[in-house]
């Protein structure tokens, strides 16, 4: 880049911002206070978003209007499930999907079939917006908290009791919780110019300064606040960074691997309080050339929850983790003319961890289902499956949680 | 050159910040935090990565620019 003698414009001060790590990353710190490094149960909640094709993820092998209604993008190999605690006859996995067919195997991956919420709507936004907020009657969430916002408010307010990593997440979002969110763990790394690492660290030291002599009133003073104590604990979170010892090769690939990466480097320096981890994995709006395109998100998403599951296996906290893989709707049952398929209703969460008990819960799907139907029907409420989740794993009540009232009615569905 | 990329983030110094910012954009600090004097020079490829963008770090940590 070159600067001209006339000055540097606002382009010029876009491009260096960028080069300089950080910037973004210390705006939702606030309130950053550690805990002891424990052996607290945690949740990951991993959100594909765009709305999965459950039926090209989990495919329901002997049913053959499944087949019919998708002759140029139904799944013909399928990785058989037929081993293992939970082994079932019915459904197979993605061939993408080895790592997670070899946590079914070990009895550690459970199918949850035919999830949904009532009176389901078909908008990536309303149906993202319900799934943050945990309340059905959402149309913008922009007014509701998110309720791992309100799980963090009743259980465990502090900015790193429940963080999102690479994704941004409405559910961690209310005016009465600051959590951190951020793109990656990496952009905490103030010491990005290895060359000028001197430079890196007076510059930390004069923000602080500067801070600590800024007199404001109103929104700046809580945002000096916020800034404070981010610079405060950013040296912990340095230390984090650069004590990460990894135990396995995370894929290099996918945004979603290193964020489950990052998630891990947390874990690892003792879990720092958090209960629950957000994050997600994006490009699931498949109205086209699915076969493809959900065939390489089906890559990523095993090469990262396979990478993880391994990486806590080693680090002894399999047991103290769970993983729930969800949408914002599953799609149609029957392909489009664009072999792709168009937003859906029903489908299928996958939940695996250590203390998961492996196989598929739901009623199965029938022909008529797919046949017949247009969508995938709906008999699991998501919040039950949060719900469970949250009641027996992390040992809080979830009724406080989700406190909406229109809920599919029915119990858990009993995978812990 | 402080003055003025303060100005296009919008971020208002009181003379104390200025008069800070101005000596770190006018020191050499090596990686063990030894100084030395430097003359900033804008058209320095060099002192633009090594000042000018932890000046511009610097600049959005303040709370003035953050709520913008």
């Amino acid at each position: 880049m070159t600067i001209s003698k006339q000055g540097i414009n606002r382009r010029d001060i876009l491009k260096l911002a960028l080069a300089s790590a950080g910037i973004s990353a210390l705006g939702p710190v606030g309130n950053l206070a550690f805990a002891a490094p424990d052996n607290r149960k945690f949740l990951v909640l991993v959100n594909l978003d765009g709305g999965n094709d459950s039926l090209n993820t989990t495919i329901p092998i002997n049913r053959d209007a499944y087949f019919d209604r998708r002759p140029s993008i139904a799944v013909t190999n399928p990785l058989e499930l037929n081993s293992g605690p939970g082994a079932t006859s019915e459904l197979g996995l993605h061939p993408n999907l080895p790592g997670l067919r070899a946590l079914h195997a070990e009895g550690s991956l459970a199918l949850v079939q035919k999830v949904g919420y009532p009176d389901a709507n078909q908008s990536h936004f309303t149906s993202k917006d319900i799934f943050h907020t945990g309340d059905a009657s959402s149309k913008n969430a922009n007014d509701k908290s998110g309720w791992v916002a309100r799980y963090a408010e009743l259980y465990n307010n502090q900015t790193l009791g429940c963080v999102s990593i690479g994704y941004n997440a409405k559910a961690l979002q209310s005016p009465n919780v600051n959590l951190m969110q951020v793109n990656s763990l990496s952009s905490m790394d103030y010491r990005t110019d290895g060359s000028f690492s001197g430079e890196s660290q007076r510059r930390v030291d004069v923000a602080r300064a500067m801070l600590d002599r800024f007199q404001g009133a109103g929104n700046s003073r809580e945002v000096k606040k916020a800034l404070q104590v981010g610079h405060e604990n950013i040296d912990r979170i340095q230390a984090v960074i650069d004590n990460y010892q990894p135990n396995v090769d995370y894929p290099t690939n996918t945004r979603f691997s290193r964020s489950l990466e990052s998630i891990a480097q947390l874990i690892q320096a003792g879990g720092l309080g958090t209960d629950i981890y957000y994050t997600g994995l994006g490009g699931f709006d498949t109205h086209s050339g699915q076969s493809s395109r959900h065939g390489n998100l089906m890559s990523a998403l095993n090469g990262g929850i396979d990478a993880f599951a391994r990486d806590m296996k080693m680090m002894g906290k399999w047991d103290d983790c769970i993983i729930v893989v969800f949408s914002e709707f599953g799609r149609r049952n029957f392909e489009n003319g664009s072999a792709g398929t168009d937003h859906g209703k029903g489908q299928t969460l996958l939940v695996t961890g250590g203390g998961v008990r492996g196989g598929d819960y739901g009623s199965s799907l029938s022909d008529n289902d797919i046949r017949v139907e247009s969508n995938l029907p709906m008999e699991v409420d998501f919040r039950s499956v949060f719900g469970e989740v949250i009641d027996r794993h992390l040992g809080k009540d979830s009724t406080q949680v989700f406190t909406d009232s229109s809920q599919l009615s029915g119990p858990q569905p009993g995978f812990l | 050159m402080v003055d003025h990329v303060a100005q296009l983030l919008g971020v208002e110094l009181d003379d104390v910040d200025r008069r800070e910012l101005i000596a770190y954009m006018n020191v050499h600090i090596n990686r063990d935090g030894e100084e030395t004097p430097l003359t900033y020079t804008p058209q320095n490829e060099e002192h633009q990565n090594r000042k000018l963008r932890n000046l511009i770090w610097i600049l959005c940590q303040h709370p003035s620019f953050q709520v913008k």
